[in-house]
């Protein structure tokens, strides 16, 4: 067997176990990375750009609001953990239940943002969930019902006991605590993606019309989709908010809403792994460039024109994909 | 009235360039401190009121000769987080020029005072805005509509081959609306620099209002994001006097309910 048959086989083997793969590189990841909490960092913006995804990747929408979600996320699994204004407040034995509290909070105001805003396509889509984005920031400001904290956000969310282990919590139990949940958030989004269901969506993507015309009601599909994204990005949102033990108005402001789709950029977003791998990577250049310069923005704004100019979007796992099949 | 002079680039570069311009609001800002640097270095605002419109259309030149003409013709989400990109570097660069904090800007001292109605009485320097603002917009308007490059570009946002195919070069009709966009932006910025300060991210905080103006005008429509741009101001002024609390969310629902009735905007048209 020659050398690069053997390449070809491990890649073979790779492509065939996905889920295997990435179960194993999610094990060692944070024994390489600067922290465990940046580990869960990378954990979590990845499942928020895998969630997004299913709407840019898969559905060949784009959304500029996915912020909203996020926030919704964090904010209704904090709000009834810390300081509830006229909420009951739940123990912090039932803590989990903040989490889907959190989750369905997302879900439901995507659904409903999504009914509003997919009545347009295109430019108009984009702008309409960057709006709706904008609207729920300044009614979180203003701290409604003292449901939201305001500009203080909500602090010092406890962390909910498992098995009846209070303080189970270390940035290494919360590191591999997360990476499970997040393994299977990954793995529901893959069956999704295979799915006839999945295989509609990608329809969608490629020409909205045939599959109007095979008799699918592509409206309610893109519903669906743009809906499960949001319940995606809830999640991602409803983690984030323990981890940090914390909530601030930025995980609601509409540049998070550009921060999630340049992760999927980086990424690729024709690719199913890909925002994950984009995550990592940025949040390493900016962990990297913000600790030489505080100015940032200026070189990741830089390298966002660069890929779209010069790699016509392509992202770091569909560039590496096209190196692999030159090889061969 | 702001909204409406950044509404009117934003729809005047969407219409004809088909680009959402993200980084709209980061030349509002780069106006505003241009603005303010020339009032450091001795000026006074109506020279500012000459130098940004310079500067602006300078830089317009740079960025659209080097960058944005390589996105013609892209998909759309492409240009759209290409300009975000773009936004993130101009907001950073202002940052990293004139720093963090923000910056004082004083109302002109010639129009420091108000003007007594009888009932109420009006800061002058706004009613100057509100005439800035229609001279501007009168002018663009009887540009587009008197002249003949007016006219190409008007024909370009229908046809662009068919502009091409008679004989004028797009490319310079392109450049040109993209300069006259920004222009106002910076004009904008230094307009509004002395009612709400000079800070790096005010161009974020008003961008999106300005997208939906455009969304509420109708996308393309120049006339559109006036009318929207002076309706908006007055839903997000008008609640003030009861509860000052949700004006700032008003436009957005107020933008829900155009689409809910007219998904096309006010004066836009469906198919775009």
């Amino acid at each position: 067997m020659s050398k690069n048959e053997q390449l070809e086989n491990l890649y073979e083997w790779i492509n065939k176990h996905p889920m295997l793969i990435l179960g194993i590189l999610l094990i060692i990841m944070p024994w390489i990375m600067p922290s465990f909490s940046t580990a869960t960092d990378m954990l979590i913006f990845g499942l928020f750009a895998m969630g997004f995804n299913i709407l840019l990747g898969q559905t060949g929408i784009i959304s500029f609001g996915h912020a909203t979600f996020f926030g919704l996320g964090a904010y209704g699994a904090a709000m009834f953990l810390v300081k509830p204004g006229s909420v009951p407040r739940l123990t912090v034995q039932f803590g989990w239940l903040a989490l889907v509290i959190g989750v369905a909070l997302a879900t439901i105001i995507a659904l409903i943002i999504g009914m509003l805003s997919l009545r347009r396509k295109g430019t108009y889509f984009a702008l309409i969930t960057v709006a709706f984005n904008m609207m729920f920031y300044f009614i979180f400001i203003q701290n409604p019902y003292n449901l939201t904290g305001g500009g203080d956000g909500l602090i010092g969310i406890p962390t909910p006991p498992i098995l009846g282990f209070d303080s189970w919590r270390t940035p290494v139990t919360w590191y591999y605590f997360c990476m499970i949940v997040i393994f299977i958030a990954v793995a529901i989004l893959r069956i999704i993606q295979t799915s006839p269901f999945g295989q509609v969506l990608k329809g969608i993507r490629e020409n909205e019309e045939r599959v109007r015309l095979l008799g699918y009601d592509t409206e309610r599909y893109k519903l669906i989709s743009f809906t499960l994204s949001g319940l995606f990005s809830g999640l991602a949102g409803a983690i984030f908010a323990f981890h940090l033990n914390y909530v601030g108005l930025d995980t609601m402001f509409w540049l998070l809403s550009g921060e999630v789709l340049i992760i999927t950029l980086l990424g690729g977003f024709r690719t199913f792994f890909g925002p994950l791998v984009g995550a990592v990577a940025y949040i390493l250049l900016k962990d990297g460039i913000s600790a030489v310069t505080e100015n940032w923005m200026i070189v990741m704004g830089t390298m966002v024109m660069g890929i779209i100019l010069a790699f016509r979007g392509s992202g770091l796992l569909e560039i590496a994909e096209k190196l692999i099949h030159k090889e061969k | 009235m702001v909204l409406a002079l950044i509404a009117m680039g934003l729809t005047l570069i969407f219409g004809l360039l088909d680009i959402v311009n993200f980084a709209h609001g980061a030349f509002y800002a780069f106006g505003a401190y241009i603005a303010w640097q020339t009032l450091l270095s001795g000026g006074n605002y109506w020279i500012a009121l000459i130098i940004v419109p310079i500067a602006s259309i300078a830089l317009a030149l740079v960025v659209e000769t080097m960058l944005i003409r390589r996105l013609y013709g892209q998909d759309m989400k492409f240009t759209l987080i290409f300009n975000f990109g773009l936004m993130l570097v101009i907001v950073q660069g202002c940052r990293a020029i004139w720093g963090k904090m923000g910056k004082p800007f004083f109302v002109p001292p010639e129009l420091a005072f108000s003007i007594d109605f009888g009932i109420i009485s009006y800061p002058a320097y706004r009613l100057f805005v509100l005439a800035l603002s229609f001279t501007i917009a009168i002018a663009v308007y009887l540009f587009l509509k008197r002249t003949h490059v007016g006219m190409a570009v008007r024909a370009g946002i229908q046809n662009r081959e068919m502009v091409q195919a008679l004989g004028i070069d797009i490319s310079k009709i392109y450049t040109l609306v993209y300069t006259i966009g920004i222009a106002i932006a910076g004009i904008a910025g230094l307009v509004a620099a002395p009612l709400f300060g000079v800070y790096p991210e005010m161009g974020m905080e008003v961008l999106i209002p300005a997208f939906v103006v455009v969304v509420i005008g109708g996308m393309g429509s120049f006339h559109g994001s006036i009318i929207a741009g002076i309706l908006v101001g007055q839903v997000a002024t008008l609640p003030i006097i009861w509860e000052p609390r949700i004006a700032q969310v008003m436009i957005y629902v107020f933008m829900a309910i155009v689409l809910l009735s007219r998904p096309a905007g006010l004066f836009g048209e469906l198919g775009r």
